[in-house]
C-alpha cells in the first residue's frame, strides 16, 4: 500500500522536476540593462547619446592618467603642445610631455598612439548603433531628428579629428590613405583604410545631415550639445583644412549670426572658464560628479605665484614661450596673462585657463571649445585667400578691436594679410587650436622651435621639422593591425620621413 | 521579477511533496529481529580484531573486539558482509542458531574496493572510467589548511599548484591538462554526492572519508557541462561499526617560505653600485672624461635613491645606513670613517615580514550506530588557527558536522549531513615581489632627520613605521603596518583587512526501496556561505602622518577610511534519481536514471567611506567622506536529466553507457541546451581460460577503454550571450552626463555562444600480480576540447564602450598523454613493510584549431603567442646575445627577412627598440610541464612508520621577472650581488651580464629588458612530505581504553631542488609561467614549507 504511495509520488516528484524548471533557465544581470531595451525606443538611445557625451568630453577607455588623451579636449592639449607657442616642462613627465618632445610616443611599437584611435572609434561605434536604430525606434519625430542628428554630428567630428592625426593634411595627401571609415554597427571587424578625400567627403556628409536634422533643435542654455550652430562651425574648420575658402566663409557667417558678440576686456581678465558667454558656441562645465579630475588644462596650467598664498597644488606645467609673449602689444587685453613665478622665475607663466573657484574647483572651470573669434578669424582667412582683402580686414580688425589692439592690421597684400591673420590666430586662439601642430599641418609651415623652449638639446635633434615629416603623424596602432584582416603592415604610417 | 517568483513556487510545491514523504515515514512498523553471536579467525585460526561485519543492504553492522567475537542483532534472513583488511570478504547468512564461527582467507586477491563515483558508488573492479581514489590515511599525512592542497602529487594526471603561501589559499587543479582558454579551468567539486560551492577551505580535512577524482568522461559525464575539467568527489566520514568511536587529533607547528631569497645587497654594496652605475653612463654613454664621471657619479649616485631632507641644523642630509650622509670617496668606494649606524635589523624586512609563527588544530568525531544499526551517526568538530609565516596572516576554521542517516522502515532510509564552519582571515599585504626587491637602504621604521635615533611612538612607545619618508620609491607603503591588528583586536592605529566567512552545508534525503533492486532517491543540497570583509585604512599611520602634533597620535590628513564588503551565495541542488541494480545468474546490470535542478544566487554588497577622524573608529558611519556605495545580485541555474545504464557478465566483461542533457541559464535559450554521453567498457582478460598459465604470478589484468563528451559553461559572466547596456564604465565611474542619466554599451550579444565541448577517449589497463606486491594502472588519454569559450578582441577600431571584444567559441585545444601509476610492496615481512606508490604523467597540450589565426599578447611580464600546433601558454620574446664587450650593453638576436618574409640571417643589435616586435620574437617555451608525478616511500617496522613523497614537474617555462628585478638596477630597487658578480666593468670584458646602468629599464639602456635571458626550463623537484610516525603498543594503550594511539612529525614542502630555487623563486608559479609580481603573479607570498607535530587517539 504504502509502496504504492512511494512509487505515486516519485512519479510526481519526477514530473514536476521535468516541467517546470525550462522557464527558470532564463537569467538576466541584475544592474545591466538589455539592449533590445535600450535599442527599440529614442528614449533609449537618447541615454545612450548622454553617455556618448561623456566619453566625448571626460573619458579615455582606461582612465588611470592620461592627460593628453582625455576626452576631446586631450586632442587641443595635444595640438597645442607639438606646436612652438605653448612649452612644457618635465617636471611630471607623462604623455604631455613625451607630445611635447615628439617623444616615440605616437609609434607603434612602444607608443600610445591606440589611446586616441580607441577613444575616438569607440565614440564613433556607438553613434553608430544611434544611428542605425534610431529610424525604427519608437519615439517622436521631433526626438529622433534631434538624437541621430547629434550622434551625426559626434560621429563627424571624430572622424575630422582621426583624419587629421593619422595622415598628413587633405591638401597634400587627398588620395593617401586616411583612416577606416565605420558606418554602421553590423559592418564587421575588416574594414580597410579608406583614402583622405573619400574620409572628408564622409565627414562633410555626417555635418550637413546632421544640420538639417537639427533646424529645430533648440538646445537652449546647455552648450555642451551640439546645435546646428556648433555644427556650422565644424563645418568652417573643416572646409578650412579642405583650403575651401568660399564654403569656410560661408560656414563661418552662419554660426556667426549668433555667436558675433565677442567678449569684454573683463570677462577676459575673468579666466577662461565660462560657457556662458555670449561667443562661446560651444563647451561644457565641469562638476563633482562629472570632471576631468586632474587630468585636465586647468591643473596643467595652473602655476600662480606662490606668494599669492593660492592653497591650490599645482602642476607648474605649462608656460608659454617668451617670443610668443614678444608678439603682444603691452596694451593687449591679452597681455595680461603673462606673468613670473617664484618656481619658475625664468619663464612665462600663463593665466588664460585659469579659474577663479576655490580650492580643487580651480581644477574645474568651464571648457570652451568653439567660439565667435575663431569664427571670424576663419571668414578673415577664407576672405584673404579668395582675394577679398576688404571683407578679410573687416573680420579681422573687428576681433583685434575687441582685444584692445591699438595698431590693427591694414595690409592689402594678400601673404602679409594671412600672415596677420596667422599671427591673430595664435594670440586669439591659444590652446584652442591657434597655432598648434594642425595649423602647422594645414598651412604647411615648418615647424622650428626658437626662444626659451626646455631642453634646447634635445629640440635640435627634431627641429625644424618639415610639415610633411611623418613624425607629426600616429602610426595606426599594432592591436588594429594585428586584428583587422583588412589592414596590414603595408599600409602603416611611416615613422618618420616625407 | 518573474524568474524569482517561480523559483518560490516550484519549492512551495517541492516542499509539500517532502511533506507527504514525511507523513509516511510516521508509521513505523515492527520487524522480527534476531540476536547472533560469532567469532571470526584466519586460517591459522588466529582471532581477527577489528573485522566488520555488515548486515548487506543496511548501515547495520559491528566490528569484532580483541578476541575475535562479535554480537549483533539482525532482521531474519539478513546476510552478513564479513571483511577486514588484506583478506578475502565473505558474505554469509545469519543464523543465531550457534555461535557462528567464519574465516577468511588471506587475500591473493586485488582488494576490490568501493569507490565514490558520480550519483553513487560502484566496485573499483567494475568500474569502467577512470579516476583515482584517495583514503583519509594519505589525506591525514599532510598538514594542510585547505583539503584540496592534499591532492598534489596523490593522483596521476592531477597537476596541483599549491603556489600561493597564505593559510587557507585555494591551490589550481588541473585534471588532464589544460581544457580551456578563457573560461575556468577548475574542475567541479561534488561533496557527500552533491555539486559544492562553498571555499574549499571550509572543509576540515579530518572529516574526510575519500576523495575521488574522477577523470575521464566514462567518470564524469554524468555532471555534463560542468564536468569538462573533470570531477573531485569529497566524501565525508561516516560510522563503520555499531561500537562507538571517538577520534581525536591535535597537531601543532610552524610554517615558513619553501623557496629562501637571494641574497640581498647590504647598503655599502648597493652606494658602490649606484656609484659605478652612473660612472659607467658618464663614461661609456655620454664621452665624459675618468675625472669628470667620478665627479658626476659622486654628486648623483644618492640623490637618486634617498630623498634628501633638511637635518635640524639646517643642512641637506640623505638619512642613511652610514653616519655620514655621503658615505662613499671620490672613488666610489667607501670612506674609512663610514661607519654603519644601523644594526642589520633595522633594515631587514624579509626578518620583520616572516617569521615562523604557530599553527595548531584540534578535532573530534565519535561516530556509531544506533537502533540497532539502523541509526548510522558522526559528530565532529574542529579548530584551526593558522597563523601562517608573515605579519598580518591568520586563518582561525571552526567546524561542526553531523551526519546522520536512519533507516526509519526497512524500505525507507533517511538522512542529513549538515555541517557549519566559520573562518576568520586576515589579508595580509607582505607579498614576495616586495620582500625581494625593497632594498636594505630602506628601513621598515622611521628614522629621524639627524640620522642619530629611530622615530618613537609617543602612545606606545614602539618605533614608528615608516612610508616613504625618505624613499625614491615604494612611498605610501609599509607591509607592517598593514593587519596588525584584526577589528576585535586592534590597537586602534593601522590598517587591517579581515574576512568573515559562515558556511551552512546541508544535504538531506530520502531513499525508498521500492521493490527489489529497484530504489528512489531525492536529494536536497544547501550550501549557503555568507561572507563579509571589514577593510580599515588607519586614520593615524600613514604616508601624510607628519608628527607635528606628536607622533601616532594625530590623525592623518584626509583622516582614516573603511569599507565593508558583504556577499551571500546559496547554492541549491534538487535531484530525483531511480536506480535498478539486480543480478541475474552470471549478469548484472544497473540502470540509473534522473533529474537535476541547480540553482545559484550571489549577492554583492559594497559600502566605502573615507574621514574618519578619530582612533577607534572604524566603522561607516564614521566616515565622512568620499562614500560609495555598490550592489549587485547574480544568478545561474541548471536544469539536467541523465541517465546511465551498466551491464557485466561473470564478472569478466563490463560496459556502460551514460547520457546527460543540461540546460544552462549562461547560454541563450537557442543554444543552451547540450547532450553528453559516455560510453566505456572493460575486458578482465585474466579471468579467461587462455589466461590460466599467468595464473600464478597474475592476479588480475583487466583491459578497459572509454569515450564520451563533456562541458564547460564556466564563461567569465553569468550573462555572456546577452547584449547589454550599463550605467557605468569600465572603471565603473557613471557615464551621465552631470545629471542626465547616460547610458554606454557594455557587452555585444553573441546569441549563439555555447557549451566548450570535451571529446574524452580513454584506455589502458589494470594490473595486479604478485600477490598483490604489484598494481598499478597504465592509461592513454587524449581530451579535445572545441569551441573553446574565449573572449576574444575586437579590433580597437572595432570597440564600442566597455566591450574590448565578445564572448565566441574559438579554436580546439588538445590535451593528451599517458599515465602511470604503480604501487610495489617490495619488501613485506611480519616487522617491516617497505611501499612504493609511483605516478607519472605525460602531457601534452597543443591548440589544434585556431580559425582565426595567431595571436600574440602580454601576461603580467611574459609575452605569449597562440598558435596552432603548440601549447596554450607559449612564451615568446627577443632572443638574448650577450653583452657586447666594448660598450658593455646588453645585445639581441636581431632577424632580418628577405623579401618573402624568410629569415636570411641573425645579427646582434643593442637597440632593444629593433628586437621588441612581434616579428622578432622566438618561441621560448611553453609554462606547461610535460612530466609530473609522484614518488611516495613508505615504510613500517614495528610499530613505527616513516614515509616520504618526492614531487616532481619536468618541461615547464618560467618567465622568472622576479629573478630579473634581483639582477637590475633601478631607483629604490633591490638587487643581489651574486647574480651581478661578473659583470662588465670595462671595455674587452667577456661576459653575459651587462654593465650597471643607471635605471637599467628604460629602454634607452636595454640592459635587462624583457627577453629569452629571463625565461627559464623550470624542471624541479619537491620533498612534498614526509612523516614519521609512532603507533603506541596496544597492549599498552588498551589498558587506558584507547584503540589506538599515535605520534607523529610531519614535514611539508622541506626541499625543493631545481634552478628556480638558485634564483630565489619558487617553481611553483602560476600555470602561465609569469613570475611577475609574487607565484600568483599579482602579488601573493609564495609557498611556504611546514613542521607539523601531532597526536592521534581513538577510543
Amino acid at each position: 500500500m504504502i509502496r504504492k504511495y512511494i512509487t505515486i509520488i516519485t512519479t510526481i516528484c519526477l514530473i514536476l522536476g521535468l516541467g517546470s524548471c525550462d522557464d527558470k533557465l532564463t537569467t538576466s544581470s541584475s544592474v545591466d540593462i538589455s539592449d533590445t531595451q535600450i535599442l527599440s525606443s529614442a528614449a533609449g538611445l537618447n541615454m545612450l547619446l548622454e553617455g556618448t557625451y561623456n566619453r566625448f568630453y571626460f573619458k579615455t577607455n582606461s582612465d588611470d592618467f592620461r592627460q593628453v588623451f582625455k576626452g576631446i579636449t586631450g586632442n587641443y592639449m595635444l595640438d597645442m603642445l607639438r606646436g612652438t607657442d605653448v612649452i612644457c616642462d618635465d617636471n611630471l613627465g607623462g604623455e604631455q610631455y613625451e607630445a611635447y618632445q615628439f617623444i616615440s610616443t605616437y609609434t607603434l611599437a612602444s607608443g600610445s598612439s591606440s589611446i586616441m584611435w580607441k577613444n575616438l572609434y569607440n565614440i564613433i561605434n556607438q553613434c553608430n548603433i544611434i544611428v542605425d536604430n534610431i529610424d525604427k525606434a519608437t519615439g517622436n519625430d521631433e526626438m529622433k531628428n534631434k538624437v541621430k542628428g547629434q550622434a551625426l554630428a559626434i560621429r563627424g567630428y571624430c572622424y575630422f579629428q582621426l583624419i587629421q592625426f593619422y595622415q598628413q593634411t587633405y591638401a597634400i595627401a587627398k588620395d593617401k590613405a586616411g583612416v577606416c571609415l565605420r558606418l554602421s554597427s553590423t559592418d564587421g571587424t575588416d574594414i580597410p583604410r579608406s583614402s583622405v578625400s573619400a574620409c572628408y567627403d564622409q565627414i562633410i556628409n555626417d555635418m550637413t545631415t546632421a544640420q538639417t536634422l537639427l533646424a529645430d533643435f533648440n538646445r537652449g542654455d546647455v552648450k555642451y550639445y551640439l546645435d546646428k550652430d556648433v555644427v556650422s562651425g565644424m563645418l568652417a574648420r573643416v572646409y578650412l583644412v579642405m583650403n575651401d575658402w568660399s564654403k569656410a566663409a560661408a560656414a563661418a557667417q552662419e554660426a556667426l549670426q549668433n555667436y558675433g558678440t565677442l567678449m569684454t576686456r573683463d570677462e577676459w581678465r575673468n579666466g577662461f572658464c565660462h560657457a556662458d558667454y555670449s561667443e562661446v558656441m560651444w563647451g561644457f562645465y565641469q562638476t563633482t560628479e562629472s570632471n576631468m579630475g586632474d587630468n585636465g588644462m586647468f591643473s596643467f596650467w595652473y602655476n600662480w605665484p606662490e606668494s599669492t598664498g593660492e592653497p591650490f597644488y599645482n602642476f607648474n606645467n605649462y608656460f608659454v614661450n617668451d617670443l610668443y609673449v614678444k608678439l603682444f602689444e603691452t596694451t593687449d587685453d591679452r597681455y595680461q596673462f603673462w606673468h613670473r613665478t617664484d618656481a619658475y622665475p625664468t619663464k612665462w607663466a600663463c593665466s588664460k585657463f585659469y579659474d577663479p573657484g576655490n580650492g580643487s574647483a580651480k581644477s574645474r572651470g568651464d571648457y570652451v571649445l568653439m567660439r565667435g573669434s575663431e569664427m571670424l578669424l576663419i571668414l578673415a582667412e577664407s576672405e584673404a585667400q579668395l582675394g577679398n582683402s576688404a571683407a578679410a580686414l573687416t573680420a579681422l580688425n573687428k576681433l583685434q578691436s575687441a582685444r584692445n589692439v591699438k595698431n590693427l592690421t591694414t595690409t592689402t597684400s594678400k601673404s602679409d594679410l594671412l600672415e596677420a591673420i596667422y599671427i591673430e590666430r595664435r594670440k586669439e586662439l591659444m590652446g584652442e587650436g591657434g597655432g598648434g601642430m594642425l595649423d602647422y599641418l594645414r598651412l604647411q609651415k615648418t615647424l622650428v622651435r626658437a626662444g626659451d623652449h626646455f631642453d634646447a638639446g634635445k629640440n635640435a635633434e627634431i627641429f625644424p621639422l618639415a610639415s610633411n615629416d611623418y613624425r607629426f603623424i600616429f602610426q595606426i596602432p599594432q592591436r588594429e593591425l594585428q586584428l583587422n584582416a583588412s589592414i596590414s603592415e603595408s599600409d602603416q604610417n611611416p615613422f618618420s620621413g616625407q | 521579477m518573474s524568474y524569482h517568483y517561480s523559483f518560490k513556487k516550484l519549492k512551495r510545491r517541492f516542499f509539500n511533496v517532502w511533506l507527504v514523504l514525511f507523513l509516511c515515514m510516521t508509521t513505523v512498523m515492527a520487524q522480527t529481529k534476531i540476536n547472533i553471536r560469532g567469532f571470526v579467525a584466519d586460517q591459522n585460526g588466529e582471532p581477527l580484531v577489528g573485522t566488520t561485519i555488515i548486515v548487506k543492504g543496511t548501515s547495520l553492522g559491528t566490528v569484532t573486539g580483541a578476541d575475535g567475537s562479535f554480537n549483533l542483532s539482525v532482521p531474519e534472513k539478513s546476510v552478513l558482509v564479513i571483511s577486514s583488511i588484506g583478506f578475502n570478504t565473505v558474505e554469509v547468512p545469519a543464523t543465531n542458531k550457534n555461535a557462528m564461527k567464519i574465516t577468511l582467507q588471506e587475500q591473493t586477491q586485488t582488494v576490490d574496493e568501493v569507490v565514490v563515483v558520480a550519483y553513487g558508488t560502484t566496485k573499483k573492479s567494475s568500474f569502467t572510467g577512470s579516476m583515482t581514489a584517495i583514503s583519509s590515511d594519505k589525506i591525514a599525512k599532510l598538514t594542510q589548511s585547505n583539503v584540496a592542497a592534499s591532492l598534489q602529487g596523490m593522483s596521476a594526471g592531477v597537476n596541483v599548484l599549491n603556489n600561493v603561501g597564505v593559510p587557507g589559499a585555494d591551490p589550481v587543479i588541473n585534471i588532464r591538462g589544460i581544457g580551456s582558454m578563457s573560461a575556468s579551468t577548475s574542475p567541479l567539486y561534488v561533496v557527500d554526492g552533491m555539486p559544492y560551492d562553498g571555499q574549499l577551505s571550509s572543509i576540515a580535512s579530518s572529516d574526510i572519508e575519500s576523495i575521488s577524482v574522477l577523470k575521464d568522461a566514462a567518470a564524469s559525464s554524468l555532471y555534463g557541462s560542468r564536468a569538462a575539467n573533470g570531477v573531485v568527489v569529497i566524501t565525508t566520514k561516516k560510522a563503520k561499526s555499531d561500537k562507538t568511536v571517538v577520534n581525536f587529533n591535535a597537531n601543532w607547528g610552524f610554517s615558513d617560505l619553501a623557496v629562501k631569497f637571494p641574497k640581498m645587497a647590504q647598503p655599502g654594496e648597493f652606494f658602490q653600485y649606484w656609484w659605478e652605475a652612473y660612472y659607467n653612463d658618464a663614461v661609456y654613454a655620454n664621452g665624459m672624461s675618468d675625472a669628470d664621471a667620478r665627479a658626476y657619479a659622486s654628486a648623483n649616485y644618492m640623490d637618486h635613491i634617498i630623498n634628501a631632507t633638511t637635518d635640524s641644523k639646517g643642512n641637506a642630509i640623505y638619512v642613511n645606513p652610514y653616519n655620514l650622509s655621503n658615505p662613499l670617496d671620490e672613488n666610489g668606494k667607501l670612506r674609512s670613517d663610514a661607519q654603519l649606524v644601523w644594526d642589520k635589523s633595522d633594515w631587514d624586512w624579509y626578518g620583520a615580514s616572516i617569521k615562523k609563527r604557530l599553527r595548531q588544530e584540534y578535532s573530534v568525531d565519535v561516530s556509531g550506530m544506533s537502533n540497532e544499526g539502523k541509526m548510522n551517526y558522526m559528530f565532529s568538530g574542529s579548530y584551526l588557527d593558522d597563523k601562517g609565516m608573515a605579519v598580518g596572516q591568520m586563518f582561525k576554521r571552526y567546524t561542526m558536522r553531523t551526519n546522520i542517516t536512519n533507516q526509519v522502515k526497512s524500505w525507507m532510509t533517511l538522512g542529513m549531513n549538515l555541517a557549519y564552519t566559520h573562518t576568520r582571515k586576515t589579508n595580509s599585504n607582505v607579498q614576495t615581489r616586495f620582500l625581494r626587491v625593497m632594498p636594505s637602504y630602506y628601513s621598515p621604521y622611521l628614522r629621524n632627520n639627524d640620522n642619530t635615533d629611530w622615530v618613537y611612538n609617543e602612545v606606545t612607545g614602539d618605533r614608528m613605521l615608516d612610508f616613504g619618508a625618505y624613499r625614491k620609491q615604494w612611498g605610501w607603503w609599509n607591509s607592517l603596518a598593514w593587519s596588525l591588528g584584526t577589528d576585535s583586536d586592534n590597537d586602534g592605529s593601522y590598517d587591517f583587512d579581515m574576512i568573515y566567512n559562515d558556511l551552512v552545508s546541508a544535504r538531506t534525503f530520502a531513499e525508498f526501496n521500492i521493490m527489489k533492486g529497484l530504489k528512489f532517491r531525492s536529494g536536497l543540497s544547501i550550501d549557503n556561505q555568507n561572507s563579509k570583509e571589514n577593510y580599515y585604512g588607519s586614520a593615524i599611520h600613514g604616508y601624510y602622518e607628519s608628527g607635528d602634533d606628536g607622533w601616532g597620535s594625530t590623525v592623518i590628513e584626509g583622516g582614516g577610511s573603511a569599507s565593508r564588503t558583504g556577499t551571500r551565495q546559496t547554492s541549491t541542488t534538487w535531484n530525483n534519481i531511480l536506480t535498478y541494480d539486480n543480478t541475474f545468474g552470471k549478469h548484472h546490470i544497473n540502470l540509473m536514471g534522473g533529474q537535476e535542478f541547480y540553482n545559484f544566487q550571489y549577492e554583492y554588497m559594497y559600502g566605502y567611506g573615507a574621514g574618519i577622524s578619530m582612533a577607534n573608529l572604524y566603522e561607516l558611519n564614521s566616515t565622512t567622506t568620499d562614500k560609495s556605495i555598490s550592489s549587485y545580485t547574480d544568478k545561474y541555474s541548471l536544469l539536467s536529466f541523465l541517465g546511465k545504464a551498466e551491464y557485466s557478465f561473470d564478472n569478466k566483461y563490463y560496459v556502460s553507457a551514460s547520457f546527460r542533457r543540461d540546460g544552462s541559464s549562461r547560454f541563450s535559450p537557442d543554444s543552451r541546451w547540450g547532450n553528453f554521453f559516455s560510453a566505456g567498457g572493460s575486458w578482465r582478460i585474466s579471468k579467461e581460460k587462455f589466461m590460466e598459465g599467468t595464473s600464478s604470478w597474475l592476479n588480475n589484468l583487466s583491459l578497459k577503454a572509454s569515450y564520451g563528451t563533456t562541458g564547460n559553461d564556466n564563461v567569465s559572466s553569468y550573462y555572456a550571450y546577452q547584449g547589454t547596456y550599463s550605467s557605468v564604465d569600465a572603471d565603473a565611474v557613471t557615464v551621465n552626463m552631470y545629471t542626465t542619466p547616460g547610458l554606454t554599451v557594455n557587452t555585444i550579444a553573441t546569441p549563439n555562444l555555447k557549451w566548450e565541448k570535451n571529446q574524452q577517449f580513454n584506455a589502458g589497463f589494470d594490473f595486479n600480480a604478485l600477490n598483490s606486491r604489484l598494481n598499478g594502472t597504465v592509461e592513454y588519454f587524449s581530451r579535445k576540447a572545441k569551441d573553446l569559450l574565449y573572449y576574444k578582441e575586437l579590433p580597437l577600431s572595432s570597440t564600442t564602450g566597455n566591450a574590448t571584444g565578445y564572448n565566441t567559441n574559438l579554436g580546439d585545444i588538445r590535451n593528451s598523454g599517458l599515465e602511470i601509476t604503480i604501487n610495489a610492496i617490495p619488501v613485506q615481512t611480519k616487522q617491516f613493510t617497505w611501499n612504493v606508490d609511483y605516478n607519472m604523467t605525460f602531457l601534452k597540450n597543443k591548440i589544434t584549431y585556431l580559425p582565426e589565426g595567431e595571436y600574440s599578447y602580454s601576461g603580467s611580464y611574459a609575452k605569449y603567442k597562440m598558435v596552432e600546433g603548440k601549447s596554450r601558454y607559449e612564451i615568446v620574446g627577443p632572443r638574448y646575445a650577450g653583452v657586447d664587450p666594448e660598450t658593455g650593453k646588453a645585445m639581441y638576436w636581431k632577424k632580418i627577412f628577405d623579401d618573402k618574409g624568410n629569415v636570411t640571417e641573425r645579427v646582434k643589435t643593442t637597440n632593444y627598440t629593433e628586437v621588441n616586435t612581434d616579428s622578432q620574437y622566438d618561441f621560448l617555451g611553453s609554462s606547461i610541464p610535460k612530466v609530473y608525478g609522484a614518488l611516495t616511500n613508505s615504510f613500517k617496522y614495528r610499530d613505527f612508520d616513516f614515509s616520504f613523497m618526492l614531487y616532481y614537474a619536468l618541461g615547464g617555462h618560467l618567465a622568472d621577472h622576479m629573478y630579473k628585478e634581483s639582477n637590475v638596477l633601478r631607483q629604490g630597487f633591490a638587487i643581489a650581488s651574486d647574480f651581478i658578480k661578473n659583470r662588465w666593468r670595462q671595455p674587452g670584458d667577456e661576459t653575459d651580464v651587462p654593465r650597471l646602468t643607471v635605471d637599467g629599464t628604460s629602454t634607452y639602456n636595454a640592459t635587462t629588458m624583457y627577453s629569452s635571458r629571463w625565461i627559464y626550463k623550470n624542471d624541479f623537484m619537491r620533498l612534498r612530505n614526509v612523516t614519521f610516525g609512532y603507533n603506541v603498543p596496544r597492549r599498552l594503550t588498551s589498558k587506558y581504553g584507547m584503540s589506538n594511539v599515535r605520534f607523529y612529525v610531519t614535514g611539508d614542502n622541506l626541499l625543493t631542488f631545481g634552478k628556480a630555487a638558485s634564483r630565489g623563486t619558487d617553481p611553483e608559479m602560476d600555470i602561465s609561467g609569469d613570475a611577475y609580481n609574487g607565484s600568483d603573479k599579482n602579488g601573493a607570498i609564495s609557498s611556504r614549507l611546514s613542521l607539523t607535530g601531532g597526536i592521534q587517539v581513538s577510543f
